[in-house]
């Protein structure tokens, strides 16, 4: 028989009273910690995946569109450009690797990206990694398609397989099949843990050559004398871009290029030119202010749980008024009676902080899918943040701040008074 | 044993009067001496073991047990040489509900030092509840819970006991059986007893019974 025993065995007795504590601290501190977590991780995979993405070039309009758009494959792009954005910059002696990107068509909801082969040879989508095939050949032709491993696996497409294209970045019902153009799927990429495992690639003479057909097919059926081109690109479809994703050969272009740009002053573009990595910043710093919101509610579930522990031992201590006062008639100090108090106030918020803990952690693992779906990004859901010990360690002081009262109140039990049998 | 000089103690009332309950010159208790004070409900009796016991503190006077005057002692000490010293047997039993009829025990131990299980086992042993450690107090008759209560008070094998009306809430049968017990017990180990009660069958069981209003004269 020791004190831990006595903690126990009084707890125990209080069973339903207890786990219904420990339960509110829990709600709080996994509160708490999922939403640091989530945070945590989402922020560390945008800005991973957005530090592939030097500059992007695109249509005026909102510089975060253009990024969660170009970089995440999340929301419509802003509008097209000309093609010769693209074509003007990749002669730009400054640019080092200029990639073209064509959005618009998407399969069972896994987006095209219309391109040019050199996103394989030449573009770093994090520093120092390429695209890498898992199974099969990047496309050489119109008609074939690269998939991201996601893709893959949620479609059920493999090497060789053919599959149609539907009109919009998303399916939506009675959306446009381009039912003459099948394509091919030539490869699939490794996994990136990138937004790019959830898209498909293909040539962007394609995507032209698809918009193409479909104009042409429209006109002809106002007008019969419209040739309709199988295989080609009609003279006069203008043939447009949705952004262009630059890597300078100099960093020190950077702010002399952007300005250029978005200061019209460069000759023949009309457009923006993004840092995705400020843009993400900006985002998190708006997302940020959201999150301290959650963070203080969080923080007010912990402080309930607190107070619900102060209630539930003070009231406690009515009922074993005379449980303290038989141990004081044995012998037991005050101070081993406010022990006593005290550590039941320890092991509620000890137990209520690490199931907080543990069940955040589990409950990100659980959900680790339905939030990369939603984020557009890909979380493992084993993170770890350092102020989860503060957290643990500032609910814990919490707990034995309030147990200070119901222990101050043990400790005042007026042992002669609860002793005699009228009490 | 315990010698007691000019104790006094008085309470506040209701009506914020100052009301003198234990006035008592002298008294004492031998070593292995059984003492039962015969007093009318009301009389301050509980008072004076609380006081013998340190569960409340004298207004003056000494109270000295095994040469020590505890009236001297800080709270702490008091406690802990209350656990070491006095075995206190209460007129509820007062055991813990939670807790086994061992673990009772054992928690007896507790304050005085380290806790004994085979120690405790054997205490149960001498009241003949061997064969019920394990029961807690619900589980047992009252008879059995006085028994346990006993077992606890004896278990640190004090100089003292201290029985407050010890069979009030027992049947006839059961009153004679705990005395005994509780007297067998005292003389066997040669601890001091002092029993408080106003019931005939238990006082016509001491030798030495003493009427508590010759002892304490409470100024009125």
């Amino acid at each position: 028989m020791n004190i831990l025993k006595i903690v126990y065995r009084n707890l125990k007795h209080r069973k339903l009273s207890t786990l219904l504590t420990i339960f509110s601290i829990l709600a709080g501190v996994a509160l708490v910690i999922s939403i640091m977590l989530i945070k945590q991780e989402t922020e560390d995979a945008f800005n991973q995946t957005a530090t592939g993405y030097e500059i992007i070039v695109g249509p005026k309009g909102s510089p975060l569109q253009l990024t969660l758009s170009t970089v995440y494959q999340i929301g419509f792009p802003i509008q097209n450009m000309p093609l010769s954005t693209y074509e003007l910059l990749k002669n730009d002696k400054r640019v080092k690797t200029a990639i073209p990107y064509v959005l618009g068509d998407n399969y069972k909801n896994f987006r095209f990206i219309g391109t040019v082969p050199e996103i394989f040879s030449d573009f770093e989508y994090k520093k120092g990694l390429k695209y890498k095939l898992q199974e099969g050949e990047f496309f050489s032709n119109d008609l074939e398609a690269v998939i991201g491993s996601e893709t893959a696996k949620k479609t059920g497409l493999k090497v060789g397989d053919l599959f149609t294209g539907s009109h919009g970045i998303e399916a939506y019902e009675g959306s446009d099949s381009h039912e003459e153009f099948k394509f091919k799927v030539s490869g699939i990429l490794e996994q990136t843990y990138t937004p790019i495992d959830r898209v498909i690639f293909v040539p962007m003479t394609a995507i032209w050559k698809i918009h193409s057909h479909d104009a042409e097919k429209k006109a002809a059926e106002i007008d019969t004398s419209v040739h309709v081109h199988e295989d080609e690109i009609s003279d006069t479809y203008e043939k447009t871009i949705t952004a262009v994703l630059l890597k300078l050969r100099n960093p020190v272009y950077f702010d002399l290029l952007r300005r250029q740009i978005n200061d019209n002053k460069y000759e023949g573009i009309n457009a923006q030119a993004i840092l995705p990595m400020f843009e993400i910043k900006q985002l998190f710093d708006i997302i940020g202010n959201i999150n301290s919101i959650l963070m203080v509610i969080s923080y007010l579930v912990i402080l309930t749980g607190a107070i619900s522990i102060l209630v539930s031992i003070y009231n406690s201590i009515n009922e074993r008024k005379r449980d303290i006062a038989i141990m004081r008639s044995l012998g037991a100090k005050k101070s081993f009676i406010f022990g006593i108090i005290f550590s039941e106030g320890f092991v509620i918020s000890l137990t209520g902080a690490l199931a907080g803990i543990f069940t955040a952690h589990f409950l990100i693992y659980l959900f680790r899918n339905k939030i990369s779906e939603t984020a557009g990004i890909e979380i493992s859901g084993t993170a770890y943040n350092s102020d989860e010990l503060y957290i643990l360690a500032g609910t814990v002081l919490l707990g034995l701040i309030v147990s200070l009262i119901p222990a101050i109140k043990a400790y005042r039990t007026d042992v002669a008074k609860n002793l005699s049998p009228v009490s | 044993m315990l010698l007691i000089k000019d104790l006094t103690k008085s309470f506040v009332n209701s009506q914020k009067e100052k009301s003198n309950i234990i006035n008592i010159d002298n008294f004492e208790i031998n070593a292995g001496q059984q003492i039962a004070l015969n007093g009318e409900s009301g009389s301050g009796k509980t008072t004076f073991l609380n006081l013998i016991s340190g569960i409340i503190n004298a207004d003056s006077g000494n109270i000295i047990i095994k040469d020590t005057d505890i009236t001297k002692l800080s709270e702490s000490k008091t406690d802990r040489f209350r656990a070491k010293n006095i075995g206190y047997i209460f007129q509820t039993f007062n055991l813990l509900q939670g807790y086994t009829a061992l673990e009772n025990v054992m928690i007896g131990m507790m304050f005085s030092g380290s806790p004994d299980k085979n120690i405790s086992i054997k205490a149960l042993d001498t009241v003949g509840l061997s064969g019920k450690i394990n029961n807690k107090p619900s589980e047992l008759s009252v008879g059995e819970q006085q028994r346990v209560s006993v077992a606890r008070a004896i278990v640190n094998s004090p100089g003292l006991i201290l029985a407050d009306e010890p069979t009030a809430n027992l049947d006839r049968a059961n009153s004679k059986t705990v005395i005994r017990l509780i007297k067998d017990i005292c003389s066997e180990k040669n601890i001091s007893l002092l029993t408080v009660t106003h019931d005939p069958l238990i006082l016509e069981q001491f030798e030495s019974v003493i009427e508590f209003s010759e002892i304490n004269s409470p100024v009125k």
